[in-house]
């Protein structure tokens, strides 16, 4: 496993949230790497998550982060509310002269991103290590063709 | 036409509900593909979650209706809410264009794109004020859509 990757498995979190059980997982995993600290929601990013990502988010600000990945590896479902949260995300880190990036979206989630443009404004990074890095893909890996993590 | 009718508590906790119900009800038609089944689910989000948020303004407990009917070319949501009229359907965004990304003070936009968002996934769309509601229509087109007639 990359030393990057936190300890689970959205991959797998995603087939049991699939499974036909109306059964709604979601989680939210916060942990350092090098200078940035990594917000990893797992699940779907609607009105009903989002809430617990902001608080988090905004406490982390409030506490001194500057640098902060979004991982959206294990995000399978991302609507307008979920875009606001990213924008939100983003103004803030920039008031506190921080910074966002973006790692790991499903081509799924970035299509979002894409028809409302804000892929202009952040690229998309493949993983949290290329984030970190500074490497922005150039194209999504299809979701399919996705290594099981 | 079947119609499948889903009743829900105006909360955010029952979005999933509500995309689960969509996707298995468009799924019942074979040739829909993936792709437009993700749209009808982010699309059918959307209103949904303006719906809540309705509610949510007018701290109303009537429930939100969604109603799917499988056609022969097409699938027809109408989400139909009690949480004020057309005015605040509309207020979504000006004209229900999507925003230029590269406008000045685009990102103090965190809202105000679920209206562009189902315009331009859905291949139809219709917001009608009712009496203390709104109900918006969003209609996806199967592969046979044309072809016949």
């Amino acid at each position: 496993m990359d030393a990057q990757q936190p300890p689970w498995s959205p991959a797998r979190q995603r087939r049991i949230g699939n499974a036909g059980a109306a059964i709604v997982l979601f989680d939210l995993q916060v942990f350092d790497s090098d200078e940035w600290v990594v917000v990893a929601p797992v699940g779907e990013l609607d009105l009903s998550s989002i809430p617990q990502v902001r608080q988090r988010i905004v406490q982390l600000v409030a506490d001194g982060e500057q640098r902060v990945v979004l991982d959206l590896a294990g995000v399978d479902f991302v609507d307008s509310a979920g875009i606001g949260l990213v924008v939100m995300v983003a103004k803030r880190l920039a008031a506190h002269g921080g910074e966002l990036r973006i790692a790991g979206p499903t081509q799924g989630v970035w299509s979002v991103f894409e028809l409302v443009g804000l892929d202009r404004l952040w690229p998309a990074h493949e993983s949290v290590a290329d984030a970190i890095a500074g490497r922005t893909a150039t194209t999504m890996v299809p979701d399919a063709e996705r290594a099981p993590q | 036409m079947s119609e499948v009718v889903l009743e829900i508590p105006a909360r955010p906790e029952y979005l999933a509900l509500v995309r689960q119900v969509v996707a298995a009800a468009a799924a019942v038609e074979p040739t829909f593909r993936d792709e437009r089944i993700e749209d009808l689910r982010i699309a059918v989000s959307e209103a949904a979650t303006n719906a809540i948020e309705a509610h949510a303004d007018l701290e109303s407990e009537e429930r939100i209706v969604l109603r799917c009917n499988l056609g022969d070319d097409r699938i027809e949501v109408e989400v139909t809410d009690r949480g004020g009229g057309f005015e605040r359907a509309s207020a979504d965004s000006e004209d229900g264009a999507m925003p230029d990304p590269d406008a000045p003070g685009r990102l103090e936009r965190e809202r105000g794109l679920g209206l562009p968002l189902m315009r331009h996934l859905a291949d139809e769309h219709d917001i009608t004020s009712l009496d203390g509601g709104t109900a918006v229509r969003l209609v996806v087109y199967t592969p046979w859509h044309g072809r016949y007639g």
